[in-house]
């Protein structure tokens, strides 16, 4: 009996460091998020040193601060575009044709797949040349076929953000796109062919059916990934110009560490984490439902 | 019948071509101004040059980032990893109530994401005074890629045969014996697995070191990047920007273009 405990405990204190970094760095500051954001705590002035608390302020505030409805809207837009229309779909479209055999199939994987590995801030400053105005190689191209160039992160800078990030993260929903497909029992399509089924009928009527679940999860899985992307927008545009490409994530940022109002901050992490966990537990709810 | 079949093909290598150029633009531009002498940002290779590569790991500020990140990446992954193991072994082999909720828990601070997370994190380190210390940024990028690592550890563990366990605790050995020198090694390759897959989210991350960090000197490469890349005025050094941007993007690469397989593997397991 007394070994039983004994094993227990020391089984226990295997975890004991994990549990105690988990406690301190995420829940710890998940709690003190939740205290600060109905204090007017700052990081500079009077209020750094005699925080106060204010209630529910914060809050009222935040929801009635237009820049964070605008920056609310652009990450609604900025998710949309990329991860459920770019990534989603392209991801899908070339698992769909990297199913077929052709020369240069490894090439172009591969590509698609180091984008996606790379440092996100190598992403960010390939992209910054190639948006540039002067010489950048995007108006080149657009010279070259008889196109006026364009400002790319002044004129349309959310749209150039989307590209960017497209560009960064299909590689994701192809693997998983592809997993999907390859589960499809092959004979399916060898019957199809007998009966003369065109490609397209194939993806239509074999493969989009059958998949259907799995690209719901993926796109869920991607809004996830894309609400609180930061970093290749940050360094492309700062946010600007003028507000335009700024997400929550950086209007976070923006009202912590350049404005130092700490509490404000921490009240719009909280709504963002919010948003953040209810996509991932619908995530976990209709994974559960299929196994 | 072979020439129709070729035919038939055509529209599908135009797809092809055009979304690998799309997806190698980038690429190719990085490469060509990295071996370019005065290299702008013209897709072009201006007389062939090496010496970009050389002049930025003769840079002493480069050289310090670099070791900064092989510093943070290298202990948060090994580090990461005991203590992510350690755990997820003990939740696999306890049994008791509330299980499911902590493992639930653990799953949800994984994907908690880290803009939401970074206020709170800096007024901690700001109460600990971790602010501007290598290690403050260890211990937060550890604590932050340990609930993945518990997650995919306790699956690994769940599913190992345990007769060896059983075996070596007759002969008299103990919890932290069996741990070490029989359960971990039998997960050699899921533990490696785990271990680059931290090294690798590490080694990219931007957002923690940037909030936290003040000192150029301490910086690691995601950080030093972002300096010269899009904080500095005046003339850009392309060529040695591109570089230094190829030198920190391939170790990732690397490392990934050797794992693909299993990484494949991995994304199966996500989907089932």
């Amino acid at each position: 009996m007394v070994k039983i405990r004994s094993e227990k405990i020391s089984l226990f204190l295997l975890s004991v460091p994990g549990i105690a970094l988990l406690a301190i760095f995420v829940l710890g500051s998940f709690g003190w998020a939740i205290c600060i954001s109905f204090t007017d705590q700052t990081l500079l002035g009077e209020a750094s040193l005699h925080t106060q608390f204010i209630g529910l302020k914060n809050w009222g505030k935040l929801f009635t601060d237009p820049l964070f409805r605008n920056s609310l809207s652009f990450t609604f837009i900025f998710t949309m575009g990329s991860a459920v229309i770019g990534q989603s779909l392209l991801g899908l479209a070339l698992a769909t044709l990297l199913q077929q055999k052709f020369l240069g199939k490894n090439i172009l994987f591969v590509t698609v797949f180091i984008a996606w590995v790379i440092p996100e801030m190598v992403a960010a400053y390939m992209w910054n040349s190639l948006f540039s105005y002067q010489y950048g190689f995007l108006n080149s191209i657009l010279q070259a076929m008889g196109f006026a160039s364009r400002s790319w992160l002044f004129d349309s800078p959310l749209i150039s953000v989307i590209i960017a990030n497209i560009w960064r993260g299909t590689a994701f929903s192809l693997m998983l796109m592809s997993a999907a497909i390859e589960t499809i029992p092959r004979d399916y399509y060898e019957a199809a062919k007998m009966d003369g089924a065109s490609n397209w009928q194939e993806f239509r009527w074999i493969t989009l059916p059958l998949i259907t679940f799995a690209i719901i999860l993926n796109i869920l899985l991607v809004i996830i990934q894309t609400i609180p992307v930061f970093t290749l927008v940050f360094a492309l545009t700062g946010g600007g110009p003028s507000f335009k490409t700024e997400l929550a994530s950086i209007y976070i940022y923006r009202t912590s560490f350049r404005y130092l109002e700490l509490a404000s901050g921490c009240a719009a992490s909280l709504f963002l984490t919010i948003i953040c966990v209810l996509f991932t537990s619908l995530y976990f709810r209709l994974q559960r439902r299929t196994s | 019948m072979l020439r129709r079949h070729f035919f038939h093909k055509i529209p599908l290598y135009i797809g092809v071509v055009i979304t690998t150029l799309v997806f190698l633009i980038p690429f190719i531009w990085l490469f060509t101004s990295a071996v370019s002498r005065g290299a702008g940002l013209a897709v072009e290779i201006r007389d062939f040059t090496l010496a970009n590569f050389i002049d930025v790991l003769g840079e002493k500020e480069i050289t310090s980032w670099v070791a900064n990140s092989l510093i943070i990446t290298v202990t948060t992954s090994v580090l990461g990893m005991f203590i992510g193991t350690m755990m997820g072994y003990s939740l696999s082999r306890l049994s008791f109530r509330g299980k499911r909720g902590v493992m639930l828990l653990i799953l949800l601070t994984r994907t908690i994401p880290g803009v939401g997370m970074i206020v709170p994190v800096y007024n901690l380190c700001l109460f600990f005074g971790m602010i501007d210390t290598i290690f403050g940024i260890i211990l937060v990028e550890m604590a932050f890629s340990i609930p993945f690592c518990v997650w995919m550890a306790k699956e690994f563990f769940d599913n190992m045969p345990r007769d060896f366990e059983e075996a070596a605790k007759v002969d008299g050995c103990n919890v932290w014996g069996r741990f070490f020198l029989i359960a971990l090694p039998i997960m050699g390759p899921g533990v490696a697995v785990i271990t680059i897959f931290i090294f690798v989210a590490v080694w990219g991350d931007f957002l923690i070191p940037f909030i936290l960090l003040r000192s150029t000197t301490k910086f690691p490469l995601a950080v030093g990047l972002y300096k010269v890349a899009f904080l500095e005025y005046g003339a850009v050094k392309y060529g040695s920007l591109s570089a230094l941007a190829i030198l920190y993007a391939v170790v990732p690469v690397i490392i990934f273009l050797f794992l693909k397989k299993y990484l494949m593997k991995g994304m199966a397991m996500v989907l089932k």
